[in-house]
């Protein structure tokens, strides 16, 4: 790995020297990148660039610069607790990167802050129709373009089946099963908890309601609709509140030392989590190996085929980048390319956003943790059952601290969910006029 | 400035050779009058650079809002007036906060004022052996970064790993939920006095260094044991840096920021509201709202510096200071 890295900034840093030594030598090199044709890549032009993301790119990039010698990627990693309050303060600074991930969540936050630029001149114009309709859609406004889509996150049921097994709990189909199931098993034993709601995750909370068709925005014609707290989310609200009050679900967090406890040992049941969790719980829960298994979500009306979605980003060329035309080539290919796009699928498990790349033998394969189950077969029918036409706002990095805040008090005895919503409600339409967005009434 | 005034006075007697001095003696008085400003120029321009001119961003920042053209327009900075002072003033969050650093003066700094007092009465006493090691032990703490700090106790506070909680749990008491609801302050309050009790000791430890022997042979003399000489004598003389200890604790706990930054993913009682400072911070960097943000930071430091002016008064008028 280190090596990898090393070899890779020695290459990162000659490039950059021939790009000085470039520059210096002609004063004009500069001058027909402006011009953002197909001509900004003529071979006498040698670019650089920077590109952010927080799950490792090394593979991809080595690839990528193997083959364009004249646009050498520089793969810089950064956290994600901080990425987008950083990604901002770098636009603003002028220090943004050429390339960089952006969640779908974030896309409208990032437009109106506006970080990102429009590439619709740099990319195919059939492009759009590769990818899933939604990531399509909330990676664009009409014919602008911001991001081009790389990962979806659709979500499933994983489960303990030993635990399931031992208590005789059939795989619930219905929030209401899974409701009575999560019941059941506390009542078998009080030390196992069907799940743990965790207010810090506004993302999981956007894919459940998701799931039942709740609208959290809808862009009307001059001003936001804003409706967090819509009856499709308070009906989620209500069935987990009722588990959490019959402590058949804990509140607490998820991703913590605890948490990865609990499911490693059994006393945490289930995981409602998207397919990239598979890898999470590969690296993390090495002990349960074998013994979880993914179902489909739970529905809202049997028979259904319904999925929500947590996560998944597109990747963007930020506002200043000098290369946009160059990025842009590279974000296609990346997203794109067979070759490319099953690399990062074998690298990172990632749950490609490319439909003809979800197709590979290797992504469909058995996988011997999940006790020989071919999971992504459960996401790969999930993807069809996301809701097309699901809006975010433009202030979600504020909403999901939101989220965070209330859902925490909720938790901890303040009022219950359904409470919880209506004041992020009303703290988020307030947020919005401070920030000077049109909210309709 | 006697120094650099000199060479001129020294030059006129003994020079001997008829120089125009009228003349030479004009620019030169310039420049002498010059030197003290160039001196501190350079701490002028980082004093303008660091520290006016942003209070003067601030500031201006605090009189902006933002508008909007269309549903992901362009964020825009107009004039709003005091419209942000106003509803900082209003604000319940801000409120919260504020009441809640108060709890945070509350709970830490009786506690640490005493044992730091206490500390250092005891040390100066001569009673207790190895006085150094047991100095360095008590101030050890503030050498550790809080961030750390803060991460260290956070895993004592957590549920599951923590020994504390261990502990309670086999001596049949159940598990604490130290890091939510009502008992996180007083968690945070425990890392601040635990880091901070050995600085403000050492404060105190060098303000009774500064008092002449011969007062403590007078009391000696006069019959005084070591209990009363500490709190007769020596106390009394702290007194004015326990003063000005208390005033620090104060700006420090008004600003309170880092240890519910830091136990803020462990946490979901630390809201982004938790202190001011916190909340400055959310409004600028995850809701996009500078200009509130500043007009919070901005209200805070007048409340910090109102408070800490009152104390001082408060204190000149008894004669501590």
């Amino acid at each position: 790995m280190s090596g990898i890295g090393t070899r890779l900034g020695m290459a990162a840093g000659l490039a950059g020297l021939l790009l000085v030594a470039a520059c210096g030598s002609g004063g004009t090199a500069e001058a027909p990148a402006t011009g953002g044709s197909a001509a900004a890549s003529a071979p006498a032009e040698k670019v650089e660039l920077t590109y952010w993301h927080f799950i490792d790119q090394t593979k991809m990039v080595e690839k990528w610069n193997q083959t364009h010698p004249n646009v050498q990627v520089t793969y810089e990693s950064l956290p994600s607790d901080t990425y987008f309050t950083k990604l901002q303060a770098a636009v603003k600074a002028g220090t943004a990167p050429d390339v960089a991930l952006v969640e779908y969540q974030m896309m409208n936050t990032m437009v109106a802050a506006d970080a990102l630029e429009d590439i619709s001149a740099h990319v195919p114009a059939d492009l759009g129709g590769k990818f899933p309709a939604w990531s399509w859609q909330q990676s664009t406004q009409g014919e602008k373009v911001y991001g081009i889509p790389q990962d979806i996150a659709p979500m499933g049921m994983y489960y303990r089946a030993d635990v399931f097994d031992k208590h005789g709990i059939e795989v619930p189909k219905t929030w209401e099963e899974y409701a009575a199931a999560a019941e059941k098993l506390s009542k078998a034993d009080p030390e196992v908890k069907m799940a743990i709601f965790s207010p810090q995750q506004a993302g999981q909370w956007a894919g459940l309601t998701w799931q039942n068709g709740a609208k959290w925005y809808t862009a009307e014609s001059d001003a936001w609709k804003v409706t967090l707290n819509d009856d499709k989310s308070k009906q989620v609200a209500a069935v987990w509140q009722r588990m959490l009050d019959t402590k058949a679900v804990a509140g607490g967090a998820d991703f913590s030392p605890e948490w990865v406890k609990g499911l490693t040992d059994g006393t945490i049941a289930t995981w409602i989590a998207p397919s990239w969790a598979q890898s999470y719980i590969k690296g993390s829960m090495k002990k349960a190996e074998g013994k979880f298994k993914v179902a489909p979500m739970p529905q809202w009306a049997d028979g259904r085929t319904a999925a929500g979605n947590w996560g998944g980003s597109a990747l963007s060329v930020p506002k200043g980048s000098k290369h946009a035309a160059q990025a842009a080539e590279f974000i296609t290919w990346l997203n794109t390319d067979p070759d490319a796009v099953n690399l990062a699928v074998d690298t990172n498990g990632i749950f490609p956003a490319l439909v003809s790349g979800q197709s590979s033998p290797a992504f469909t394969k058995e996988d011997p943790f999940f006790g020989g189950q071919k999971t992504q077969e459960v996401f790969l029918a999930a993807q069809q059952g996301v809701d097309p036409d699901f809006t975010w706002g433009p202030n979600m990095t504020t909403v999901f601290a939101m989220f965070k805040d209330e859902f925490g008090k909720a938790v901890n005895g303040q009022g219950t969910l359904s409470d919880a919503l209506d004041r992020v409600q009303a703290r988020a339409v307030e947020d919005m006029r401070k920030q000077g967005f049109p909210v309709a009434e | 400035m006697s120094q650099v005034a000199a060479p001129p006075r020294r030059t006129g007697p003994d020079g001997g050779t008829p120089r125009p001095a009228s003349r030479r003696r004009a620019p030169r008085r310039i420049g002498v009058r010059a030197v003290p400003y160039v001196m501190v120029a350079p701490f002028t321009a980082f004093f303008a650079l660091f520290f006016l001119v942003p209070i003067g961003i601030a500031v201006y920042q605090s009189l902006h809002g933002t508008e909007r053209a269309g549903l992901l327009g362009k964020p825009k900075d107009v004039f709003v007036g005091l419209g942000n002072y106003a509803e900082v003033l209003t604000d319940p969050g801000f409120h919260s906060g504020l009441l809640r650093v108060l709890g945070y003066v509350l709970l830490t700094i009786p506690v640490m004022l005493v044992l730091s007092a206490g500390f250092a009465l005891i040390l100066d006493s001569g009673i207790v052996r190895l006085r150094r090691l047991h100095r360095l032990a008590i101030f050890l703490p503030y050498a550790i970064p809080v961030v750390v700090a803060t991460l260290v106790w956070g895993f004592f506070y957590q549920p599951e790993f923590s020994p504390i909680a261990g502990a309670l749990r086999s001596l049949g008491f159940g598990t604490p939920e130290l890091l939510e609801g009502g008992a996180l302050l007083g968690s945070i309050a425990n890392v601040a006095v635990w880091q901070w009790t050995g600085y403000n000791m050492i404060i105190l430890i060098a303000a009774l260094q500064a008092v002449p022997v011969s007062v403590y042979e007078a009391a000696r003399l006069d019959g005084c044991g070591e209990l009363a000489l500490a709190l007769r004598v020596k106390l009394p003389m702290l007194v004015p840096a326990m003063l000005l200890a208390f005033i620090f604790s104060l700006i420090g706990a008004f600003q309170l920021f880092n240890e519910p930054a830091v136990l803020r993913p462990l946490s979901s009682s630390v809201t982004a509201d938790y202190t001011p400072n916190l909340y400055a911070y959310s409004k600028a960097f995850t809701d996009a709202q500078p200009g509130y943000a500043a007009a919070i930071a901005v209200v805070l430091a007048l409340a910090t510096f109102a408070f800490s002016f009152v104390f001082l008064r408060a204190g000149q008028r008894k004669g501590a200071l």
